[in-house]
């Protein structure tokens, strides 16, 4: 511990940090509260008319998945899925030709760079948990909208794919308020992402998973949690949980039993 | 010497080795790229400095408190406000997107008179519209054939209201509705039962040891939703939530379970439960007088005992078990909340279906119970303008085509009346609907005319106590924005209409009547004021004078009433201990077995439904309906993959829906969830609502209609 | 004929050469005055005696302010304060007409471009000189030279053509700030500088 503190004090760096989250199954309740409070933060555009769900940007996607029993058995769980910030051998660095996303060693975030960004979307095929999004349109708001635009992110143009940076400009924010005060470590109360925010149910926690004692470590050791696709060994931080075996169960089949409504 | 093309070309080559060896080049290609990045049409947000302010939505009647982070003076994130008594940090995705509302393109910025076939507005002048509209009603005075005066307040008890109430009675007959909040009616069963002083009653679900939702939207926007989630996340053992409707919503999903009844048929379900809590003597002991009271008349006893469980579980489609299993729920963990009370797509339900599910709540010691239904004050009132004010009038309680002139005020954003509801009411080919609204689409297919008001964070407006809340609250709305010039408040629309009318009227004004309601408050001496900046709660004696109160509501406070000691209901009041209730009861049970019974043929019975929350205007609204599959979109239809094959449906084919009211086309949806035979409909406020081909019963109630269900071959 | 060819190759090489180094940045950057030719000299020396964070300061968040209001502006100019055209024009147009001055910015960065001021004048201890230059000494303020096609300021590529820094505050682009960072071995991800 001293070592890394010394070398801190050297290189000027901040501490480090594992940024992640844990996602309580059996509290969310689907209302999307998440996706909007995301959408408004990072200036996420609407899209046109005639675009799908395959074409939207929600950096946040709330699915729904079934038990797959028939009536009155029938249940559901919804699943919010984000970018699960893998850690090991990040399947969208590994393959971008440009440079335009690295894991930032002092937060574990995985940052994608738009403006780098070629639109080759190889890393949206690299991404096994279809969290990327590719910008199709040019972002249009209606007349005046643009002014209630979040100054703190950029906008991106068409061309670029972008995904969730665990709201970077809160980090920043949090980082520039702590400079203020003199230091160089964020108070874990300063940063939260939006979706964390305004989740009614507190199904969403956030926090440093290199502390055992935040509430977001606890959760990823419960008997209960697990991460999508670990098989793969991408090593996310997001961690979801659920006391119901059925919800478990079906994570670990993959993608083929989510049910389409 | 001559020049010829070796020279020439030499002479290239020496300038493409000079323009390589100067920055030329390289530094027009570097600006190039920077310019391909930087496009005039990609939006660069406004800078400037980050400001905190605060005001409560005023999008529902909730009052959510809301944190508002803006730029400069320009709101650009809403979040909830932890801390706050009523909403407890909650805010619903409508209340997120608030900020949008503003630039919805919809937006009418003038008077405009609208041409309902075409639903496009036809160019008068605001002046000459004033005009009309004044012509109008000075004729409703004059001419008896030319109908009634109405005027409908979706959010009534505001100070604002007695401006309405005022308009009313200037006219003779003139009439003041308030739709049917579907909470307030659910308890109307109870009014009075405490007492003059305690004219309201509150839903303490904070208490509560069970919760028996008949359909209520808990988790979608019921009441004040802050309080249900809090609760759920504090609480381990949850809300003790058991869910009874006929389609597995989203708060069916959250409940700890859920019974899939048939439509139509909760009141017998009610009652069932009713008949297994008095024969195992599972009611209050406080209430054997009345239990004895009600076993005295013939009717109840006989009802009763029709309805063991075996015969409920088979009208309402849901096992037998199921009943006995929520009936010790109910008396393990008293008290227990008995709640019918849907989302306000289905409307009210019936007084008779009230009385049934509320008899439980009798029957438990709910009633004026810690956890239960408890007395509540009313807001301290303003005094009235003027003397004999009209009252506060249930659209039920108006006669067929009798209304000439309709003012609709659509304040909270939800059209919870259809359309063809109030049609009905209306003078035919005679009547005039004006709606005072920021955007066209609400009641724009009924209105002739819509007067542009300030929108929510432009509008100074009051926010009275939530249908749900177990005592008296209040707040402001305050506004962080200029709404458009024309935009006006109500008040003063109604001050200018009286006055293009020429009616004996003295102008009102919003700013006096918040001052009165201010002062009232401040008067009351009673309960205490949150403050939303510091999150400090002040005692309300605390507070110096009215004007101190005045100006901590307009940065954005909430006020509390104390609660009252505790009351003892007079149960001799109610309608349960009059023989002619059962007997009612009765012929109605009866009639709901009938059409039970009817063999499933082709119809399926339509229900519409609204999905969770507030309907918002913002594009990104578009995240939850087209950009993901979490909600359903308008023109969906939900059924059940055993009726579709019964059918001969499939997903996402387009179908149509007939019933004796019209046609709509739908895109079929299987949803698992469904109960077989019901088709789930989602409402939207345009020609596509589903509302409108449901049969209307003579209470305005519209709910499960026949329905003919067909695939559409194109 | 060799002679002659040579002579027309290095006639060419000359010339695009001239056009490159000499005549491309007089054309590439186009001047425009400043709305208000505002004397940091005058407000920084002895007479008002004023630091760099008296009006580009930091607020309690650690957000930095920038250029200035007006507000801020009015603090001291609420009324004429000496007898320079530059403040004439500053209460002609301005304060009268309670209208924001429309400065132009050199060191305007592209939108994704996040910098954050207080963690290198607080806890970097880096001197404002360092990267904006002698610029709170300058009696009036430099001339704006946008870039034609690009729409930045000169101050950011740096105002030799050449792209090598002719001091260290000569040049804003992300090489300029990297070399920096290199030598002090900090913040190497992406979203450190970017939004």
């Amino acid at each position: 511990m001293s070592d890394s503190m010394d070398q801190k004090k050297e290189s000027g760096r901040h501490a480090s940090h594992r940024f992640g989250m844990a996602v309580d199954l059996d509290r969310c309740n689907g209302c999307g509260a998440c996706m909007l409070a995301c959408s408004v933060e990072n200036n996420i555009a609407p899209v046109p008319e005639e675009a799908d769900d395959r074409k939207g940007i929600t950096w946040i996607r709330v699915y729904k998945a079934s038990n797959g029993a028939a009536f009155p058995e029938a249940r559901t769980v919804f699943v919010p899925v984000l970018c699960q910030q893998c850690g090991h051998e990040t399947p969208c660095v590994a393959v971008c030709p440009q440079q335009a996303v690295d894991v930032d060693p002092e937060t574990g975030i995985v940052g994608q760079m738009p403006e780098r960004c070629l639109g080759c979307r190889y890393c949206m095929a690299a991404c096994p948990y279809h969290a990327r999004y590719f910008n199709w349109w040019d972002p249009v708001w209606p007349k005046g909208l643009e002014k209630t635009l979040n100054p703190a992110v950029a906008p991106r143009m068409r061309g670029v794919v972008e995904k969730c940076n665990l709201c970077h400009a809160r980090l920043q924010a949090a980082q520039a308020k702590a400079a203020a005060e003199g230091s160089r470590d964020v108070k874990a109360d300063d940063y939260q992402p939006a979706c964390v925010e305004v989740c009614p149910t507190g199904a969403l926690t956030f926090g440093d998973l290199n502390d055992p004692a935040s509430g977001v470590s606890k959760l990823a050791r419960d008997q209960n949690s697990f991460r999508l696709l670990e098989r793969l060994g991408t090593d996310p931080k997001i961690y979801y949980r659920s006391k119901r075996s059925w919800v478990r169960e079906l994570a670990e089949q993959g993608l083929s039993s989510r049910s389409k409504s | 010497m001559k020049i010829d093309r070796r020279h020439v070309l030499k002479f290239l080559g020496g300038s493409a080795l000079g323009t390589a060896l100067s920055p030329l080049p390289w530094k027009v290609l570097d600006d190039v790229s920077i310019w391909t990045q930087n496009w005039s049409w990609i939006p660069v947000p406004p800078k400037g400095e980050t400001v905190i302010r605060h005001t409560t939505c005023a999008l529902c009647p909730a009052g959510c408190g809301v944190k508002v982070r803006c730029i400069g003076t320009q709101p650009v994130a809403l979040s909830g406000l932890p801390g706050h008594p009523t909403s407890h940090g909650f805010l619903c995705p409508g209340g997120l997107l608030g900020h949008h509302l503003p630039y919805d393109p919809r937006r009418i910025t003038q008077p405009v008179r609208l041409d309902s076939a075409a639903h496009q507005s036809v160019s008068r002048s605001p002046e000459q519209i004033l005009s009309d509209l004044g012509k109008a009603l000075a004729r409703l005075k004059t001419d008896a054939s030319a109908g009634r005066f109405a005027i409908i307040d979706s959010l009534p008890g505001r100070s604002t209201s007695l401006a309405y109430r005022q308009l009313a009675s200037q006219f003779p007959g003139g009439t003041y509705i308030v739709p049917a909040d579907g909470i307030k009616k659910s308890l109307c069963v109870f009014n009075g039962v405490f007492g003059a002083a305690y004219p309201e009653l509150g839903i303490d679900v904070e208490r509560a040891g069970s919760i028996l939702s008949f359909g209520a939207d808990l988790f979608e926007g019921w009441g004040t939703p802050g309080r249900l989630l809090r609760k759920q996340q504090e609480s381990d053992a949850g809300l003790r939530l058991t869910q009874i409707e006929p389609r597995y919503s989203n708060t069916a999903a959250m409940a700890e379970s859920w019974l899939p009844i048939w439509p139509g048929t909760e009141p017998i379900l009610a009652l069932g439960l009713a008949g297994v809590i008095i024969r195992e003597k599972a009611f209050n002991p406080g209430l054997s007088p009345a239990i004895d009271a009600l076993n005295q008349i013939s009717d109840f006893r006989d009802l009763l005992a029709a309805l063991p469980p075996e015969r409920t579980a088979e009208i309402c489609g849901i096992s037998a078990e199921a009943i006995s299993r929520t009936a010790q729920e109910i008396a393990a963990h008293p008290p227990c909340l008995a709640l019918l009370g849907g989302s306000y797509s289905g409307g009210p339900f019936g007084e008779d279906d009230y009385l049934s599910v509320n008899l439980l709540n009798l029957l438990t010691g709910a009633l004026g119970a810690e956890g239960g239904l408890v007395p509540r004050r009313a807001l301290p009132e303003i005094d009235p303008p003027v003397a004999n004010l009209a009252s506060p009038t249930d659209l039920a309680g108006v006669p067929d085509e009798s209304i000439g002139f309709l003012m609709i005020d659509g304040t909270v954003a939800r059209q919870s009346i259809p359309s063809a509801v109030l049609r009905r009411k209306l003078v035919r080919d005679k009547a005039v609907v004006v709606s005072f609204s920021s955007v066209a689409t609400e009641y724009a297919d009924l209105s002739h005319y819509v007067l542009p008001v300030p929108v929510y964070l432009e509008a100074f407006q009051e926010i009275p106590t939530a249908p749900d809340f177990p005592v008296a609250a209040f707040s402001f709305s305050v506004p962080l924005l200029s709404p458009p010039p024309a935009a006006t408040s109500p008040v003063e629309w109604v001050n200018r209409l009286a006055g293009s009318a020429r009616l004996d009227w003295a102008p009102l004004s919003t700013e006096a009547l918040a001052e009165a309601r201010i002062k009232a408050i401040s008067g009351c001496k009673r309960g205490s004021v949150y403050s939303y900046a510091d999150g400090a709660m002040k005692s309300n004696s605390d507070f110096a004078s009215a004007e101190e109160l005045g100006k901590a509501f307009r940065s954005g406070a909430s006020w509390l009433d104390s609660a009252p000691d505790p009351v003892k209901p007079e149960l001799t009041k109610l309608p349960y201990f009059q023989p002619e209730t059962w007997g009612r009861l009765k012929r109605q049970v009866n009639q709901r077995i009938e059409v039970r019974s009817k063999p499933a043929d082709e119809t399926v019975t339509l229900m519409p439904f609204a999905t969770a929350f507030v309907a918002t205007a913002s594009p990104l609204a578009g995240k939850l309906t087209r950009e993901s599959d979490l909600y359903p979109r308008a023109g969906d239809a939900l059924i059940s993959p055993s009726t579709a094959s019964r059918l001969a449906l499939q997903e996402g084919q387009r179908a149509e829906l007939e019933t004796g009211k019209g046609r709509l086309g739908v895109r079929i949806r299987l949803n698992e969830a469904a109960v077989p035979g019901t088709v789930f409909v989602p409402i939207s406020g345009s020609d596509a609502d589903p509302r409108n081909l449901c049969e209307i019963s003579e209470d305005s109630i519209w709910r499960a209609t026949p329905a003919k269900l067909r695939r559409l071959d194109v | 004929m060799r002679l002659h060819g040579s002579l027309a190759f290095i006639l060419g090489m000359l010339l695009m050469l001239g056009i490159g180094w000499f005549a491309f940045p007089l054309a590439l950057y186009e001047t425009i005055d400043q709305p208000l030719q505002f004397s940091h000299k005058k407000h920084t020396g002895e007479q008002a005696g004023m630091s760099c964070e008296d009006c580009h300061g930091f607020r309690e968040d650690g957000s930095f302010c920038g250029i200035p209001t007006l507000e801020n502006c009015e603090n001291c100019h609420s009324e004429p304060q000496g007898t320079s055209a530059a403040e004439k024009v500053l209460f002609k147009d301005y304060i009268s007409k309670k209208r924001e001055i429309p400065w132009l910015v050199y060191s305007r960065q592209p939108e994704n471009v996040y910098f954050s001021h207080i963690q290198h004048v607080k806890l970097a201890e880096i001197k404002c000189e360092r990267c904006h230059g002698p610029h709170g000494k300058s009696e009036t303020l430099p001339p704006y030279q946008r870039n034609r096609i690009s729409g930045y300021s000169r101050n950011i590529w740096g105002q030799s053509i050449s792209g090598i820094p002719s001091a260290p505050w000569d040049g804003m682009k992300m090489d300029d700030c990297e070399r920096c960072h290199a030598e002090r071995r900090v913040g190497a991800s992406c979203l450190g500088c970017h939004k």
